[in-house]
């Protein structure tokens, strides 16, 4: 089949299939009679073509993948830097006749994206093999000696995939990998051991004589000492961790009930008694177990932290180098105090320093969450994070990344001391009622049976109360209901990385919100434009004026006018701070900074001849999906709250036009004042994007990052959304909400269970085998109630 | 019933084997990555137009 077959008809007057990614366009980009939505599908079709690779689409349309295809990468990146000594000392392992370099490849969504990747030695010879993880997005690539590595870098961009170079092999690693296998194997010993001891106790309760259930019960016996003494580890390490910071959880009952259970087995098979309970208890350690890991397991598919570590530094920087006389390109990591930078247009500055140039127009907002671009003249500082907006900034290196604002902020949101307020989990909250019901039932049973029925029976029955209230539901309940979620969510993009904000979500009625990047756009746009019709018949001179200047605001009026033709101007002077102006045919045309500011936040005014035609109002426009998110959330009963580092005036008009009260919402606002916002309320949700927010996002209770790329917030937050962030959120909010109810339904089942339970055993009705059925049928109700739950979310 | 004195530790034995021989699979790092293995046997260098259910299944 031909690639190109897969595309139908191809007519330029309606909106056509993009042959790469199958989204449709309104504006195709024809290339030798092929379709593109833009020029990324378009690169990487071609560079698809050249690696004679063009199968990959029937590939994709074999295994039925449909959903987002688009491409990550949009700025071309330059990887000359991984040619460098320094770089390669620092990230490829020598191996004996190859080396070795490990890479986390960000937009790797599907199969296809695994068959594509690792059939990079047959586009570039000097790469022997490649291996994909897809569960967490490494590329281990084994390469010849002298490969040329910004070779390999551009082919994987060319791809669609963006290539974070990582360290491999560190000790951090291997240490969390043998972490793992000490999980498995336990997990896998509490199998065997309790698979085992369930055909001994099935002979036992089918009514094996009294010689063999003594022998059956001695095998089941040291069968469950592997379980209680290896396996069931990680509950007593949670026990006696919780009870020396003086708090309750879920893992005190269950070591409770597998010490005692185990001691009265040993006790009964001492005495010829035929309760052992060794097939419950193992059994209950083994299904704890596995759900536990399963929740792990979910969060680490979503994002695994060894990306994670380097991604900030992952970029290059032109450095110049004195002895050859030009600028070379280098990995950010390298840079040293007193380098020469150059910082080419829309990158971002890697360290602070001093600015070389004459004049500079920066976007500080990830720093300062201004929104309006910073004028920086030569000789005035750069900082780290500031995103250059106009031409090429030539720069000093002053500070090293880690010592600079941005490099600070970041290490007091990695090292800082975990300040977050916490909710208690429901399920630890309901353990401590559950541990003192328990108790105080079992304490009145010893008395009451011992005063009616004498020592023995009353040691008995007490143990079995405190036996068969074991807490399995329990301590299934919420796990399983968070794992389901956290699958769900992943569909949608949004990475949870801490398993409990699912929880807390659900009940946090407070929501922080940062502006910039967060409810708007971050960038300038024209809001309003009094008298249109006069204005028309100047748009291309209006675009042609612009197009000269290299001002932020230039560029968004430029882009407005939507025209793309020049028109020549005899006398074309820039006034800085003040605007552009030209002549046509003796006329002047000119756009200078308007005093007449009504909407938006900077307004230009268009004169001919020194008469003010029109004023063009712009700002920073909202994203098209707060108003809803803020509807949802005050229909929920939440409030929002703005939390800015802009002027007050820009604060209150985004606040009204998302009906915020004018009381919650708060501008000028540094780094630190917006922690000391949030460490004021008692539980709140903090949504932001930039470095600005990251200090808050550590203090709040759940922290939110939103953003189209991985950023700084993404260190601080608890939860990332990566697609259509506020659109997400609002699923997130009907996410949490539907765990919580699933979670509590299960508690429910598992509390019923336990309150039949143990009135049956006060009753002196439970048997062995009453026991065996109601414990693990109480587990098996509420993995059910989970699955039918399930169905909700998928409404959702 | 006798045998049972054989079979038991015979089976307990046979048991430990297998639990030995997990223990050893988990070390070598076989359960590392579950998902790529399963998702690369479907992914041959020579694509079979006849092959379509297998990949649906994988999916």
């Amino acid at each position: 089949m031909e690639a190109g077959s897969l595309n139908t008809s191809i007519s330029p007057s309606e909106s056509v299939q993009c042959l790469h990614c199958n989204e449709k366009t309104d504006f195709p980009i024809y290339s030798e009679g092929k379709v593109f939505c833009c020029h990324g599908c378009q690169t990487i079709h071609f560079a698809l073509q050249a690696g004679g690779l063009l199968e990959y689409y029937q590939v994709r349309e074999r295994l039925g993948i449909s959903k987002n295809l688009t491409p990550t990468t949009k700025a071309k990146v330059d990887f000359s830097y991984m040619n460098e000594p320094q770089f390669k000392n620092e990230f490829i392992t020598s191996g004996e006749s190859s080396n070795h370099i490990k890479f986390y490849i960000e937009g790797i969504h599907c199969l296809a994206c695994i068959w594509l990747l690792e059939k990079l030695p047959s586009i570039n010879g000097e790469v022997i093999s490649a291996r994909i993880n897809f569960s967490n997005s490494i590329l281990d690539l084994t390469i010849k000696k002298n490969c040329n590595l910004e070779t390999v870098g551009n082919q994987i961009s060319d791809l669609g995939y963006r290539p974070h170079v990582i360290k491999s092999n560190s000790e951090a690693q291997k240490l969390q990998q043998s972490e793992e296998h000490s999980k498995l194997i336990k997990i896998g010993v509490a199998g065997a051991c309790s698979a085992n001891i369930m055909l001994y106790s099935i002979a036992i309760y089918a009514g094996a004589g009294v010689e063999f259930s003594a022998l059956f019960g001695w095998v089941s016996f040291i069968l469950t000492l592997p379980v209680i003494i290896y396996s069931a580890t990680p509950f007593y390490e949670n026990s006696l961790a919780a009870l020396k910071s003086r708090t309750l959880n879920i893992d005190i009952p269950i070591s409770f009930a597998i010490i005692i259970g185990t001691v009265f087995g040993f006790y009964n098979l001492l005495i010829g008694s035929s309760h052992y309970y060794f097939d419950s208890l193992s059994i209950l350690v083994f299904l704890l177990l596995s759900s536990r890991l399963l929740v792990q397991k979910s969060i680490q598919k979503g994002l695994n932290s060894d990306g994670l570590a380097t991604l900030f530094e992952q970029s290059s920087v032109k450095r110049w180098n004195s002895i050859k006389k030009e600028y070379e390109s280098i990995h950010t990591k390298f840079i040293q105090l007193g380098d020469q930078l150059l910082i080419e247009e829309a990158k971002t500055i890697p360290s602070d320093g001093i600015n070389l140039s004459e004049l500079s127009y920066l976007n500080n907002s990830l720093i300062t969450g201004e929104s309006r671009p910073a004028k920086v003249s030569k000789d005035e500082n750069l900082f780290a994070g500031s995103v250059n907006l106009g031409d090429k900034i030539e720069m000093r290196v002053e500070k090293l990344f880690e010592d600079s604002t941005l490099g600070k902020i970041i290490s007091e949101v990695e090292q800082g001391p975990e300040t977050k307020q916490r909710i208690q989990s429901v399920t630890d909250k309901i353990s401590r009622y559950f541990i003192a019901a328990v108790f105080s039932t079992s304490f009145m049973a010893f008395f009451y049976f011992l005063y009616t029925l004498g020592v023995d029976p009353a040691i008995e029955r007490t143990l079995a109360i405190i036996i068969v209230s074991c807490p399995c539901a329990l301590g299934l309940a919420a796990p399983l209901a968070i794992a389901r979620a956290m699958n769900k969510a992943r569909e949608k993009g949004i990475i949870i990385k801490n398993d409990s904000s699912l929880e807390d979500i659900a009940r946090i009625k407070d929501v922080f919100f940062d502006k910039t990047g967060t409810l708007t756009d971050g960038n300038f746009s024209v809001v309003a434009v009094t008298n249109e019709a006069a204005l028309s018949p100047f748009l291309e001179i209006i675009y042609s004026l612009e197009e000269r200047s290299n001002h932020p605001i230039a560029h968004a009026i430029q882009k407005w006018t939507k025209k793309s033709s020049l028109v020549d101007f005899l006398d074309f002077q820039e006034i800085p701070g003040r605007g552009v102006s030209g002549k046509i045919n003796d006329m002047t045309y000119s756009l200078l900074k308007s005093s007449n500011i009504r909407e938006g936040n900077t307004a230009v005014d268009f004169l001919i001849d020194e008469e003010i035609i029109s004023t063009i109002h712009l700002s920073d426009s909202l994203k098209k999906d707060s108003l809803p998110l803020i509807s949802y959330l005050s229909n929920t009963a939440h409030k929002s709250h703005i939390l800015s580092g802009d002027n007050s005036q820009t604060v209150k008009q985004v606040a009204s036009a998302l009906n915020i009260e004018e009381a919650n919402s708060y501008s000028n606002q540094t780094p630190e004042s917006k922690a000391d916002l949030i460490s004021q309320h008692k539980q709140s949700i903090m949504v932001g994007d930039g470095a600005n927010d990251a200090i808050a996002m550590k203090k709040a209770t759940v922290s939110i990052a939103v953003s189209g790329a991985m950023d700084i917030g993404l260190r601080a937050s608890d939860i990332y959304l990566t697609q259509d962030p506020l659109k997400n959120m609002i699923f997130l909010m009907k996410l949490a909400k539907l765990t919580n109810t699933s979670i509590k339904i299960n508690l429910i089942i598992s509390l019923i269970y336990n309150l039949i339970g143990v009135t049956l055993s006060i009753l002196g009705f439970i048997s062995p085998l009453g026991a065996a059925i109601l414990m693990p049928l109480s587990s098996l109700s509420v993995v059910i109630a989970t699955l039918v739950k399930i169905k909700g979310l998928e409404r959702a | 019933m006798n045998i049972l004195y054989v079979l038991i530790p015979l089976a307990l034995l046979l048991g430990i084997f297998f639990v030995v021989a997990f223990i050893w699979a988990t070390k070598k790092g076989q359960f590392d990555d579950l998902d790529t293995p399963a998702a690369r046997i479907v992914l041959d260098d020579e694509y079979r137009i006849n092959d379509k259910q297998e990949g649906k299944k994988n999916e």
